[in-house]
């Protein structure tokens, strides 16, 4: 997955976010999660709600209140290591090469404000206030409005959130993230309040800015369909753990630890309606990590040591990383032992 | 119309020609201006199927919705089920709506009264029909929630943020079951939960369609869902509807260039290969307001189709073998909208 001739532009490696409690002590909620994105690549992270996908998008951009979350491991934006530096010094550098898109465009703007000043804020905040005078940034908010495809932006400008569609609403704060010319975008469900038609334009949009800006984006999505049609590397959470990491095209097609299966088998597939209406036993919740597999209960295949043992994530035969004692390996045949086990020894 | 129950094969919802309008006051003017939401639709479901009625934001599906259980009851327009007419504005036919028919909307968790428990949530509309006493109504209760699969012992007397969000929706089916209805509006019932909580929840409807011979009628925007669930579906653009047919009809040959591009867009687990091959239609601009729809057919303003006829009449809903009809001057011919997707 990574290329080691290009510096990755988000670099995670073993990132844990643990939760302060009064009654229970820390609670781990994103355990042990790693994965690289490189400039101008778009990487999904997919997982339920409580998987830990939008924490771990907000770990990586330092908006955790540490009174309230302990967070470990290294985090790599732009090339440089966020670990090593001071709170503020990170705070100014995260500020430099990364922004977030929320999912809901309407509460991510303010509606008392004219969308045009909101973009231009964000133009002389980052950049440090006095470089900027108003008349370029005002210039700068217009370039950034076309660029986001809002017709008329001179017009637009001046209008408030509520006068403005979902779709355009959501270019807004696309135009704010970009204010900063970020290296990486993190979206968290961008395009989940939308509909499929503007979600295929917002999409068309970040595939433009990938291309033209080299941007690199990290979507958090629980849209396995858009995950898998719109990006270029697919990581599955469970239970705060990477189960499964591949390209978007292989990751369902080779999709080799229970979970991703079950998943994918999930989803309704508008060209075969019928496969939904399997009955599958009810799912029982995730136990807290720590005592064996996190799927071991909903497994159709865990064995004693599931429910022993955690797996560790390791790369199957052909290549791509699975947390699983015993993979379903189609394009290896049906051996779940041989390959896996080994390695899970060793 | 008399309230008699008519023969079988009658269509259990029959909407004839609902139109809907609401008065808004114009933009930094005086007077008001009429917004038309929805405009002169049709349609008849038969007993026991699924009608499902899919558009954008704005297009007048949940308002449709709507206008059937009367909130508000349609400006214009019949709407009829079982035979009973349930669109005026009185108290018989206010009773009847109520009996007839109920409504599970997208987010349960909006949809109950935080501080209500669930036996209190699901005895509701019993209570508002007021035919029981409350032992009978609470066996009702049980009984509902059973057919949801919820344990009534452990459920009856949890409030609302003590359930999953699947938990939760599976309430809100049971208030809409308590009352034995004979159709049941889902208004995007999965789309705030989780995908495999989805999968649980559209097997459940299955299920109690099948076993209570329910009738449904679908609003959704997503088409997968409609797709394993719907046996009909129509499309609705801008208050009008586009197309109407059978679920197989309306997604494998499209007629509407809407409903075409509406289809495009649809992402897919299959991937990239899935989405070259059908092809992909954008849509140029925005949805015109609904203040202001332009002349003639409400879709040329973004249609690659339109011609100068389109501005001038707007196309009937020509029906064409099966029952599989569209509202287009220029209609698909099948297999034409990965063609014209590659040109467009």
């Amino acid at each position: 997955m990574t290329a080691t001739a290009v510096t990755p532009s988000i670099e995670v490696s073993g990132l844990t976010v643990s939760l302060l409690t009064h009654s229970r002590g820390e609670v781990r909620l994103v355990d042990d999660v790693s994965f690289s994105v490189r400039p101008g690549a778009m990487t999904a992270i997919v997982g339920e709600s409580g998987a830990g996908k939008s924490l771990t998008a907000r770990a990586i951009l330092g908006l955790l209140d540490d009174r309230r979350f302990r967070v470990s491991g290294r985090v790599t934006l732009g090339g440089a290591d966020l670990s090593g530096m001071t709170a503020r010094q990170r705070r100014a550098h995260i500020a430099r090469t990364a922004s977030l898109v929320f999912q809901n465009p309407t509460r991510a703007l303010n509606p008392t404000m004219r969308v045009g000043p909101q973009i231009t804020e964000s133009i002389t905040k980052v950049r440090g206030g006095g470089k900027v005078s108003a008349a370029q940034a005002r210039e700068r908010g217009l370039e950034l409005m076309r660029a986001v495809g809002i017709p008329d932006p001179r017009e637009r400008f001046h209008s408030y959130p509520h006068q403005l569609s979902g779709g355009m609403r959501q270019r807004i704060v696309i135009a704010i993230a970009l204010a900063a010319n970020p290296q990486v975008i993190v979206c968290d469900e961008p395009t989940s309040s939308l509909d499929v038609t503007t979600q295929a334009v917002i999409m068309d949009l970040f595939d433009q800015l990938r291309a033209e800006r080299r941007i690199s984006f990290l979507l958090v999505t629980h849209d396995l369909a858009l995950a898998s049609s719109r990006v270029d590397d697919v990581v599955v959470l469970y239970a705060g753990r990477v189960v499964e990491a591949n390209s978007a095209e292989r990751i369902f097609r080779d999709a080799a630890m229970p979970y991703t299966r079950d998943l994918v088998a999930s989803v309704p597939d508008p060209a075969a309606p019928a496969a939904l209406w399997q009955e599958r036993p009810a799912r029982k919740a995730a136990p807290a990590p720590g005592q064996g597999c996190s799927y071991a209960a909903n497994c159709a295949f865990a064995e004693q040591r599931c429910r022993d043992e955690v797996p560790s994530l390791l790369p199957l035969a052909d290549g791509h990383p699975c947390r699983c004692w015993f993979p379903v390996t189609p394009s290896v045949s049906h051996g779940p032992l041989s390959a896996a086990t080994e390695q899970g020894a060793s | 119309m008399t309230d008699t129950p008519q023969a079988s094969q009658d269509p259990l919802l029959l909407c004839e020609d609902i139109v809907q309008e609401f008065r808004v006051r114009r933009r930094g003017g005086f007077g008001t201006a009429t917004v038309s939401a929805v405009s002169h639709v049709s349609v008849a479901v038969p007993r026991g199927q699924t009608y499902a009625i899919v558009g954008e934001t704005g297009s007048g599906k949940s308002t449709f919705a709507r206008s059937v259980i009367g909130a508000p009851p349609p400006r214009a327009g019949r709407v009829m089920v079982a035979g009973q007419a349930i669109s005026g504005r009185g108290r018989a036919a206010s009773r009847a709506r109520g009996r007839l028919v109920q409504m599970v909307f997208q987010d349960p968790m909006s949809a109950m009264d935080p501080q209500w428990t669930v036996e209190q949530i699901v005895a509701e509309p019993l209570r508002a029909q007021g035919r029981e006493g409350g032992r009978q109504r609470r066996a009702r209760v049980a009984e509902a929630l059973d057919m949801v699969g919820l344990s009534p012992a452990r459920f009856a007397g949890r409030k609302p943020a003590e359930l999953s969000g699947g938990q939760a929706q599976r309430v809100a089916i049971a208030r809409a079951l308590a009352v034995r209805p004979s159709l049941v509006i889902l208004d995007e019932p999965v789309t705030a939960l989780d995908v495999s909580v989805q999968a649980e929840i559209l097997r459940l409807l299955g299920r109690l369609r099948r076993e209570l011979g329910l009738t449904y009628l679908l609003i959704s925007h997503d088409l997968a869902v409609v797709r394993s669930l719907a046996d009909q579906t129509g499309t609705m653009y801008l208050g009008r509807l586009c197309e109407t047919g059978s679920t197989e009809d309306v997604f494998t040959a499209p007629k509407h260039p809407y409903t075409a591009a509406l289809l495009s867009s649809i992402p897919s687990v299959n991937g990239r290969a899935d989405a070259a091959a059908r092809g992909r239609i954008r849509l140029r601009g925005e949805p015109p307001s609904p203040l202001n729809p332009p002349s003639g057919c409400r879709f040329r303003t973004r249609c690659p189709y339109a011609q100068e006829i389109c501005a001038q009449q707007a196309p009937a809903l020509a029906a064409g073998p099966g029952g599989h009809a569209a509202a287009c001057h220029f209609p698909l011919a099948a297999g034409t909208a990965a063609a014209a997707a590659a040109a467009g």
